[in-house]
């Protein structure tokens, strides 16, 4: 699923040399990625590359110690959580951070909190139960007692209910039954059809790379590798290293 | 595999939560040093049939029989059958994050360890003695794994790399002693390779008398690890058997491989 048109479009978020601490240990060195407006763009490297930390400066969530991130020609790096997922950047976390103590619904309507509620609240929501009709038969039962994989489910739902310009998604294929993981890069697929820009941090590499219009490879905090998804599924070093062969 | 003696088998296991029938009278059956693993759609009672077996929920109805008595230990508390032989991983990674690796593993042996409070409190020379030997068995039991692990003994837990992270919640699982180990999801989050390591160290568990029931999504895990296969589906087992078999049934292809993995 590689889109031509994507390579043409402007920058939407840019990173430029980003470095990033926790505490004295510094964990990301120079990083700089490039995502095109309405293009799905990887991430890739072993655990502890620095992939989630690289997300977390985007949302604010871990302050860049230095560089810039540039969103619609404005730097966000000093910016807010709430003022950057005003902006239209959402990200789903990984594994389970819903809210336990409420519904699978109350969940969902917490992802639309930065819109008002008008008719394509009904319309977003009736998307996400479609996607996933598991969340659908569960929409009253609290989001704690879900299975964990149905709380990937609903991580990811919600994410998508503030209907964002900008999706960043951590591992959504984690814990997945096979068929919903088919059903997880279906809706990649879908949400970039309507137009959603999307980065995306896989373990996954093989699927990832085949809907990613560009992917760039972590190691210890540092961007190694970059190219088009099909040219990082073409290289000898990825195979070897992220796709097991 | 050796087509052995049975170490835990299941009779209608049956668990309820209100009116969501989480397990639907499950029969199941584990042979001694053989590897089963337990696949479903998400929801479809995998870690429920962990925590009833290891007593966290007690069964609506049914029975658990363990070792070769076949002792019921269905109702039996979480502590009496880790005491009796059965340990556990989990999804999400429990360690003590602030605690050293080593630390970690010693942890687990608690349950086979005597010296009480009184003793610990007063520091006791038999006290001494004792958590010197839990000290070497942990270590022991880290080397299993890779002597990489053992150099990183006196580290924070919190600081290992992730696919370690998960080995030391296996050595710590490995640490009570048990006959049956039950790993949730050993491989998530983990990339081809760091999978296919890790299954390696799980192989080598087994043979080395271990018995191993493993819940996992990654098909390629499943087809390299398992001596047996079960499939739940609503609570309900829906099929058993080999691999190849399994991967051709047309309701687990429906319910869960999806039609791309014809």
């Amino acid at each position: 699923m590689i889109n031509q048109s994507g390579t043409e479009n402007k920058i939407l978020l840019e990173l430029n040399r980003i470095s990033a601490f926790y505490g004295s240990i510094q964990v990301l060195f120079d990083v700089s990625i490039k995502v095109p407006d309405g293009s799905v763009v990887a991430l890739l490297g072993r655990n502890a590359a620095g992939k989630t930390t690289t997300m977390s400066t985007i949302t604010g969530l871990v302050r860049a110690r230095t560089g810039t991130i540039f969103f619609e020609n404005e730097d966000i790096s000093q910016k807010e959580t709430s003022e950057i997922v005003r902006k239209g950047i959402m990200m789903v976390p990984e594994g389970r951070r819903i809210f336990p103590e409420m519904t699978v619904f109350e969940n969902l309507q917490m992802g639309a909190f930065i819109r008002k509620k008008d008719k394509s609240f009904s319309e977003t929501l009736e998307y996400v139960y479609a996607l996933f009709p598991r969340l659908a038969e569960r929409k009253k039962q609290l989001g704690g007692t879900l299975s964990g994989g149905e709380q990937q489910m609903l991580a990811t739902g919600r994410g998508l209910m503030a209907s964002p310009r900008v999706l960043l998604m951590d591992e959504p294929s984690m814990g997945l039954a096979p068929v919903l993981v088919d059903n997880i890069f279906d809706t990649i697929r879908q949400l970039h059809a309507t137009g959603t820009t999307i980065l995306l941090v896989e373990q996954n590499a093989r699927m990832a790379l085949k809907h990613a219009h560009r992917g760039y490879v972590l190691e210890t905090g540092r961007v190694t590798l970059s190219g088009t998804g099909e040219e990082l599924l073409n290289d000898p070093r990825v195979r070897a290293a992220y796709l097991g062969e | 595999m050796s087509a052995g003696n049975i170490i835990l088998r299941t009779e209608k296991l049956r668990m309820e939560f209100g009116g969501l029938v989480a397990l639907n009278d499950v029969d199941f059956y584990l042979e001694e040093n053989s590897i089963v693993s337990i696949i479903g759609p998400n929801g479809s009672g995998k870690t429920t049939f962990f925590n009833v077996i290891t007593g966290v929920y007690r069964p609506t109805c049914g029975h658990i029989y363990f070792g070769k008595k076949q002792t019921d230990i269905s109702g039996k508390k979480p502590h009496q059958i880790a005491h009796m032989g059965i340990s556990r991983t989990f999804q999400a990674i429990r360690l003590f994050s602030n605690m050293t690796v080593i630390e970690n593993v010693m942890v687990g042996q608690h349950t086979r360890s005597f010296t009480g409070f009184l003793l610990s409190v007063l520091h006791t020379r038999s006290k001494r003695i004792e958590e010197d030997s839990i000290r070497r068995k942990s270590l022991e039991i880290l080397r299993m794994f890779k002597e990489d692990i053992v150099c990183k003994a006196n580290m924070l837990a919190k600081n290992l790399p992730y696919a370690d992270r998960r080995r030391l919640e296996i050595s710590r699982a490995l640490a009570t002693e048990p006959k049956i180990l039950l790993l949730d999801e050993p491989s998530a989050g983990m990339n081809p390779r760091e999978a296919s390591e890790l299954m390696d160290d799980i192989k080598r568990i087994r043979d080395m008398g271990y018995s191993i029931v493993v819940i996992e999504h990654d098909m390629k895990v499943v087809q390299n690890l398992s001596d047996r296969v079960i499939v739940l589906d609503y609570g309900k087992k829906i099929a058993e058997g080999q691999f190849e078999d399994i991967r051709r049934d047309e309701h687990v292809i429906q319910a869960y491989l999806g039609k791309k993995q014809k």
